[in-house]
């Protein structure tokens, strides 16, 4: 008994208020049962306690959720109505100002704009949603503009000993529409230097070209050839000493009168002198003939 | 008094408390007729608060029921029983509380606001029993509930300060004035209802 007695200090007033509240759970509730029979002063506690709980309520001084416990938990004898009526007498009868309803919370002024049953949400995300599918399309149909725009303009790597990109991938009699898109303004060290040179030309008669400056120095080459020429070329770039300095290989005519063969050549891979191109067929074994080509570089 | 609860079931209905149990009841709670008196009030009183705070609907009728069924058990219990007899109690109720647990849920009928007259009527008794106060008690529980919110605290820090004790103190002795004028309004209540 003297054990149970010490408890009875356990419980403060909010544990009393939350007690008539319905608000104490499980082994508190317990505790707090036991307690109210074997010790007077709880009770006399709890007696004083029911009357504040009656004026806090008639002063309109609990919260919405206090005040919701009080009507379900509270309010369920006859004898606390009637301290109820009593509060209310005397806050009539002392309250100078009138009493004013308990001011929201700033959870409960916000709640309602979090409803989502408002229909300022449903238009809200139907208005998403139709901006969402109205995204998808434009990013479906203008993705390459787009990605061009976010992507920059990357540095040009120097033309390698390939055949240029038309005579890889268009024949000279196809029939697919031409790439019309212009292409971006180019760097200006990465302007070919074009070369035209003729199979007639003699060692004599070789044009002198000044070789680009610059690492990534390209001089583009464009070998004339016999008219209705076709097949595939190889075309190998020497030193009179016969040193080969370059090698391009799967090259096509392109245009008719005069047709050509073009490649590029990295500045650097020619030596300053007197150099030539020979021109293979590689796709004939019975018309292997070779065409040169002479320039001198300084 | 009520000795059978009116929301048991028709099997308790049967069951009606007579005279002779009950008076055996105060016999049991204490020799004196006046004391077992109040210590039976008290034990109601105590069921009644625990039967709310657990969300019972109709508090007083379990209560009463809890108190109908020691009452008819006391002739079997009286000679063998040590202990705390109130906590007897405790344990009958637990058990008539599941039982109307196991009821199926009745409508909670709201106590029906207080008319217009029976609060004026009210509001006379309050001036009545007011003015039977002790001058200091009166003095004391106007200025304890002049003020609301805010200044309500600053104010009973200030009678606190003015009286030379602590808020605590005050707080409990304005409640038991609090507490008197209830059972001043009250019986006022009743004499005046009792009137033609």
């Amino acid at each position: 008994m003297e054990n149970r007695q010490n408890h009875s200090h356990q419980f403060s007033d909010d544990s009393i208020r939350r007690f008539l509240l319905g608000r104490l759970q499980g082994r508190e509730q317990t505790l707090f049962e036991e307690q109210l029979f074997i010790n007077g002063d709880l009770e006399v506690r709890l007696r004083l306690a029911e009357f504040e709980l009656a004026d806090d309520y008639a002063f309109k001084r609990l919260t919405e959720s206090e005040t919701k416990a009080f009507r379900e938990r509270y309010l369920l004898t006859t004898d606390r109505n009637q301290k109820l009526n009593v509060s209310q007498a005397i806050r009539d009868r002392f309250l100078t100002e009138p009493v004013a309803e308990i001011k929201p919370t700033v959870y409960q002024r916000l709640r309602p704009w979090f409803d989502l049953r408002r229909p300022a949400w449903r238009y809200a995300f139907a208005t998403l949603i139709l901006v969402l599918i109205l995204g998808t399309v434009f990013l479906v149909t203008k993705e390459s503009r787009i990605v061009r725009r976010i992507w920059p303009d990357r540095f040009k790597p120097a033309p390698h000993a390939s055949p240029t990109p038309q005579m890889m991938n268009h024949s000279p009699g196809s029939s697919s529409p031409v790439h019309d898109e212009p292409s971006p303004p180019a760097v200006p060290h990465e302007s070919p230097l074009d070369v035209s040179l003729t199979a007639a030309s003699s060692i004599d008669q070789a044009p002198v070209i000044t070789l680009p400056v610059g690492e990534n120095a390209v001089v583009r080459f464009q070998l004339l050839i016999k008219d209705g020429a076709q097949g595939v070329y190889r075309a190998d770039l020497l030193t009179t000493s016969g040193e080969t300095l370059f090698s391009a290989g799967s090259l096509k005519p392109l245009g008719a009168k005069p047709a050509s063969i073009s490649f590029d050549v990295p500045a650097k891979a020619l030596k300053n002198g007197q150099n030539q191109i020979r021109l293979t067929r590689t796709d004939d074994p019975a018309r292997q003939e070779s065409s040169q080509y002479y320039f001198r570089v300084q | 008094m009520k000795f059978v609860g009116q929301g048991m079931s028709p099997a308790k209905h049967l069951k009606d408390l007579r005279q002779e149990d009950f008076d055996r009841l105060l016999d049991w709670l204490a020799a004196d007729r006046e004391a077992a008196g109040v210590i039976y009030e008290k034990i109601r009183w105590r069921l009644v608060a625990i039967l709310a705070a657990r969300g019972c609907l109709v508090p007083e009728e379990i209560a009463d029921e809890t108190i109908d069924r020691v009452a008819r058990r006391v002739r079997d219990i009286q000679d063998s029983y040590e202990g705390d007899k109130a906590i007897y109690f405790l344990g009958v109720m637990n058990n008539v509380h599941h039982e109307y647990l196991r009821r199926p849920a009745l409508p909670h009928l709201v106590e029906p606001e207080q008319n217009v007259e029976s609060k004026e009527q009210t509001h006379l008794c309050l001036d009545r029993c007011l003015d039977k106060l002790a001058p200091y008690s009166r003095q004391l529980i106007e200025k304890y509930y002049t003020e609301n919110k805010q200044a309500k605290i600053d104010l009973r820090k200030r009678i606190a300060r003015e009286l030379g004790i602590k808020s605590t103190t005050l707080r409990l002795r304005a409640l038991r004035i609090r507490e008197k004028l209830q059972t001043c309004i009250q019986h006022c209540l009743e004499v005046s209802e009792a009137r033609p």
